[in-house]
Formats: structure tokens, sequence, C-alpha cells
């Protein structure tokens, strides 16, 4: 770069601000000094004044950009929008609902108490039945045990005079009848007991979970049912917001990287 | 909705959003696409081409002088149209006066608030710059229309053409003296009202 300019472009510089420092403070120096630059400086500021002057053109028309123009087509650019936008709120009553799941739905799961205890007692007592009619087996009543069974009530008829006195003495109104077994009906020998039993925790088992007992959910007072359906409403509604969700921001996402 | 709203918008590939800041904009883009090009034709080409690219990068723009990135946009437009030119000369769609110059239109500088002898000046003044900075080279003309017609400072011209702040002062020095020679022939046919506003040596 020559001297000239050197001296050219400080000046322009100077002219702008753009110096600073020592250059700037010897510029100053160097155009009071120097005539000849002063005059290359007092050209450099009316070329500029000039330039800043030039008149600004108006855009001759609008240059709108059209789908068309950046490879879209106009359903596109209007489907992008309303995409993102369903799978934005679909995302958040989906994360509504299954806040809710955590304070609502167990009030459904748990039925009244006294409803629960009632089942299990009478699936207790089930089992124990069924425990006793594989252990003792039912067998025709003897003659000498049928005026005991005669004297048996049938069911919902009040018991007779005698047995009620029976019943009430021993507290056993409110417990189930079993059926009286003449004493030469005693069970078999052990031995053979076992072997009908098995282990003991395999056939208990095989009589707790029999394929015929009820389910505990079987036993639930009716009131409960119109839970169980709001429980499966509230799920199936997931499951459609879930699939909303994710299907409306794949294609939003796949609307974006198109462009 | 402000500028930077309609940048996020835009972003998110709101196209309206985006014609909003064309709006915005197109008159400084236009302005220099014109000033660098030297014809009407090219510089509306290279605008819209500018829009249309803007438009597939705005997610690259990353905060800033919107303004700056924009003029980046529209000045690698003009580079890509002078180099479309040099391969492929062209003859101007406008009309010329008997010099083969571009007539600007009245109505591309029109100002609703001038009068007819101030239009017509600014039409003469507007001529006579277009035809200095003709003559310079791509580069002197690019540096020199962005820092003293387009008011961006030297760290800004550096960001747009993409050259370091000692050659944005060169070019602009050396733009500046030649101009200045072209001017000067110019010069006595400008109003005298126009010769006043500037320094005694014109």
């Amino acid at each position: 770069m020559s001297e000239f300019d050197r001296k050219l472009e400080s000046l322009s510089a100077y002219l702008d601000g753009e110096l600073a420092g020592d250059d700037r403070a010897q510029i100053e120096r160097l155009l009071q000094e120097d005539l000849e630059l002063q005059g290359w400086f007092e050209e450099l500021k009316g070329a500029r004044t000039v330039l800043r002057k030039t008149p600004k053109l108006r855009a001759p028309r609008n240059f709108y950009i059209t789908p068309e123009m950046v490879g879209q087509n106009a359903g596109t650019v209007r489907a992008f929008p309303i995409l993102r936008f369903a799978s934005a709120f679909a995302a958040f009553l989906l994360v509504l609902i299954f806040l809710g799941d955590l304070f609502v739905i167990p009030r459904f799961v748990t039925a009244p108490a006294s409803s629960i205890q009632i089942a299990e007692f009478v699936l207790e007592e089930e089992e124990s039945a069924a425990l006793e009619a594989e252990v003792f087996p039912s067998q025709p009543p003897s003659a000498a045990a049928e005026p005991l069974m005669q004297e048996m009530p049938a069911e919902g008829e009040p018991a007779p005079e005698s047995m009620q006195d029976e019943n009430i003495s021993s507290g056993m109104e409110n417990t189930p009848q079993f059926e009286k077994v003449h004493p030469t009906q005693l069970p078999a020998p052990l031995e053979e007991l076992e072997e009908r039993l098995g282990t003991a925790s395999d056939t208990g088992e095989a009589l707790l979970f029999d394929s015929e007992s009820r389910e505990p959910e079987e036993v639930f007072a009716p009131e409960s049912q119109p839970g169980v359906n709001f429980i499966t409403l509230i799920r199936l509604t997931e499951v459609a917001l879930l699939i909303i969700a994710v299907s409306a921001g794949c294609a939003a996402l796949i609307l974006h990287l198109r462009k | 909705m402000d500028e930077v709203g309609l940048i996020k918008e835009a972003q998110r590939g709101d196209l309206d959003a985006f014609n909003r800041l064309v709006l915005a904009y197109q008159d400084r883009v236009y302005n220099q696409a014109y000033r660098v090009l030297g014809n009407h034709q090219s510089a509306d080409d290279a605008t819209q081409e500018a829009f249309i690219s803007a438009y597939r990068k705005i997610s690259s723009f990353r905060g800033g002088s919107f303004r700056a990135w924009l003029l980046r946009i529209v000045t690698n437009a003009c580079y890509d149209e002078l180099r479309r030119q040099k391969r492929r000369p062209t003859t101007a769609l406008e009309p010329v006066d008997e010099n083969d110059e571009e007539i600007e239109s009245p109505y591309w500088i029109a100002d609703p608030g001038e009068l007819p002898e101030e239009q017509a000046v600014r039409s003469e003044l507007g001529n006579a710059i277009q035809e200095c900075l003709n003559q310079l080279s791509n580069e002197f003309r690019m540096v020199v229309v962005l820092v003293d017609v387009q008011g961006l400072d030297y760290q800004e011209a550096s960001d747009v053409i993409g050259k370091p702040l000692g050659t944005i002062k060169s070019r602009l020095a050396r733009a500046r003296y030649q101009m200045r020679d072209c001017l000067q022939s110019f010069w006595e046919l400008l109003p005298h009202s126009m010769r006043l506003e500037t320094n005694d040596k014109y």
C-alpha cells in the first residue's frame, strides 16, 4: 500500500469516526500541518455528503412470497399450524387426564368397606365349604340322622323353637348351617386323607383358586358398576388423545422437515 | 406484532409473518440491489431471489441485526446476478436517454410530499450518482453503497460482505476518492441549493 493510499484510508476512517487513540491524534496533527491532506479530506467529505443524499427508491411492486415460490402447496402451509396446535392441545389434555387419574380413579377403585368385608367373608366361607366337601364327602343322610335333618329349617323358613333356642344359645344365627353327619361317617384314616388332599398348600390353593369360585370383583355391590365404566371411558380417552397427539405431532414434524 | 415476534413466527413456518417482514424491508433491499446492479430488471430479479432465499434460510438467523442479515442475502444475490450478466450480457428493458442510460421512473422515486421541481432535482441527482457508481468495480461499489447509501457502519458492512474491517476501510476510501472525481463532472449541473449543502470544495 502506497503512502497516498495509507493516508487516504486514515482520512476516510477519521471522517466516519472509525479512528481512535494514537491513529486519530496523528491524523489530526497531519491535517493541521498538511494543506494538501486537508484538500483530500474535504473532497472525501463532499463525496460522502452527496452519496448520503442518494434518493431512496421505492420497490416497484410487492415482493411477497407465495407457497409455490418456496415449494409448498397452500394446503400444506395452512395445515402446519393446525397440526401443530392439535398436537399440543391433545398432549395438554392427555396430561390433564393423566393427572386426574392420580386423584380421581382411586376413589372409584376403592369400594365401600362393608361391601368388601362381606364379600371376603362370603368367599372364605365358600372356600371352607368346598374344603369341607372335599375332606368330608357328603353322603346321603342315614336314618338316624334324618330326624335331625328334618328338623333343619328350609332356607328362609324360621327355625323350629327347639332349634332356635339352640342357635341362639350357640350364637350360630349368623353362621351357615353345615350338614350333620352320622358318627359312622367319620373321615377316612389319616393316610387316605393325605392322599386325597395331597399337599395341604396345593389343595388349599386349588380350593381357594377354584375356577368355579367367583372373583372378588364379582361380589361387589351393584353400586360400584358405574365406576368401572367411568374408568374404562377414561382409559379409552387417554389412548385416543395419545394417538391424536402423536400422529398430529409427527405430521407437523414431517411438514416442517419438508420445507 | 413486533419484528422479533414476526421473525419467530416466520421461523416456525408462518409465511404471512415473513411477508410482513418483506413489506417492511423491500424498499431497502430493492435499493441495495438497484444501486449495485444498475438496472431495474436485474434489481427486481435479485430482490425476489433474495427474499425467497431469506425465507428458506430464516431458521439460520440467530439474532442481531435483521437488516444486516437481509442485506447479506441480497448482496450474495447481486453477486450471482453480476456473474450471470458477465456470462450473458442483457439489454435493459427500461427506456434510456441519449447516453444509453436508464431513465429512473418518476413513480419509483416519487415522494408524495415533494414539489415537481424537487422531484426533478432528485431524479437528476440519482441519475448522476448511479452513473458514477456504475463506473466503480463491483467490490468498491458494494462497500460504498452499504456504508454511504444504506448507512451501515464498518462492522456491519464487514459482516455483510464477509471481509475483514481493514478491507472495508481500504475499499471504501478508494471508492469515495473515485466517486469524487466522477461527481465533479456532474456537480456544475446540480442546482445551487444542492451544492450549498456540501463543502466549499464543491
